[in-house]
């Protein structure tokens, strides 16, 4: 499915980022049938390339991020770009008594320092143009903590700060920087939480006043920030989350 | 290690549940201090103790503690 009515995204260049699945692919898809011209990346090269197919993306990229080489490949290929919108991410639930630090380094690399790195070298080779716009996948529990989501819920803050100093720097170019706090939709993610425990799932399913969401949900918002409609915001997180965050349903 | 040992290993992770009251035929559902955070636990003592990764759906089916002691030997856990 796809979603957004956004005209002034006819013709603009847009990276898209974590397409291959989920939240990613559904923005792609989306953008591309608002006549974008889309850019996306993804480390699941079959799923990529499906996505490039279904959706006639500009290119595609398979690209694990976190590597500074295959950064710089896709760095060097995108043409100057209109919008970039980063939801690759993953979620590594861990109790805070425990310390990993593979799994910190991972969750951290993916959600953190990819995007960062990202970011910042698109901006250093002159890649983001005047009046871009930006926006990431954070979440939820960026302020809503949940037992074993303490490194994914730091990973989700960092990046929201990070997010709110692009908008300080680059607003004079008028380019924008917000970030989607979304809760939880049916996508692989959730499928991996529900295998820990259904129970637990569903009890915060329960929580939802407006029921669980749908990575369409999440879409037609990023659309709105990636598109001229919400020129006049920056810096800011758009909770998504069906009432979640309003307290017990 | 055995089961007995492995038992009150168990039970030194698991914050809130009284020392001494576990067993190897302990149901891990079935504990009054039970919660999503004790799942979480044990996935993430078998990777960082046993070097094992766990999946949700393959804790999911462990019923007793003896169950995963024997998960833990069968998968070699304790052979270092």
């Amino acid at each position: 499915m796809m979603v957004g009515a956004y005209a002034d995204l006819a013709g603009k260049a847009i990276l898209v980022t974590g397409a291959s699945s989920g939240i990613g692919a559904v923005i792609a898809k989306s953008l591309s049938a608002q006549g974008a011209h889309v850019i996306i990346s993804g480390r699941s090269e079959d799923k990529l390339a499906l996505v490039a197919r279904e959706i006639g993306a500009v290119m595609h990229a398979h690209a694990d991020l976190r590597d500074p080489s295959q950064r710089e490949s896709l760095i060097d290929a995108v043409p100057e770009l209109d919008g970039v919108c980063h939801c690759a991410g993953i979620v590594s639930p861990f109790p805070v008594g425990f310390f990993d630090d593979s799994r910190v380094r991972e969750v951290m690399e993916v959600n953190f320092y990819a995007p960062v790195a990202l970011t910042s070298t698109l901006f250093q080779r002159k890649k983001i143009r005047s009046g871009a716009a930006l926006a990431y996948i954070s979440s939820v529990s960026s302020f809503l903590p949940y037992s074993g989501g303490a490194i994914y819920s730091a990973s989700k803050v960092a990046m929201e700060a990070y997010f709110r100093n692009v908008a300080i720097e680059y607003g004079r170019r008028r380019v924008r920087a917000n970030f989607i706090r979304a809760g939880m939709v049916k996508t692989d993610m959730y499928s991996d939480a529900e295998a820990i425990s259904k129970k637990v799932v569903q009890g915060y399913v329960n929580r939802y006043p407006l029921g669980l969401g749908a990575a369409e949900d999440v879409a037609a918002v990023a659309l709105f920030l990636l598109s001229d409609a919400s020129r006049w915001m920056t810096g800011v997180g758009v909770t998504v989350d069906g009432g979640f965050s309003l307290g017990q349903a | 290690m055995n089961v007995i040992e492995f038992t009150m290993r168990i039970e030194q992770e698991l914050d809130g549940v009284t020392q001494g009251t576990m067993t190897p035929e302990t149901v891990f559902v079935e504990m009054k201090e039970w919660c999503s955070l004790y799942a979480l636990i044990l996935m993430a003592l078998l990777s960082t103790e046993f070097d094992i990764d766990i999946t949700g759906e393959e804790i999911s089916k462990i019923s007793t503690v003896t169950d995963l002691y024997d998960f833990i030997k069968i998968r070699g856990g304790f052979s270092a």
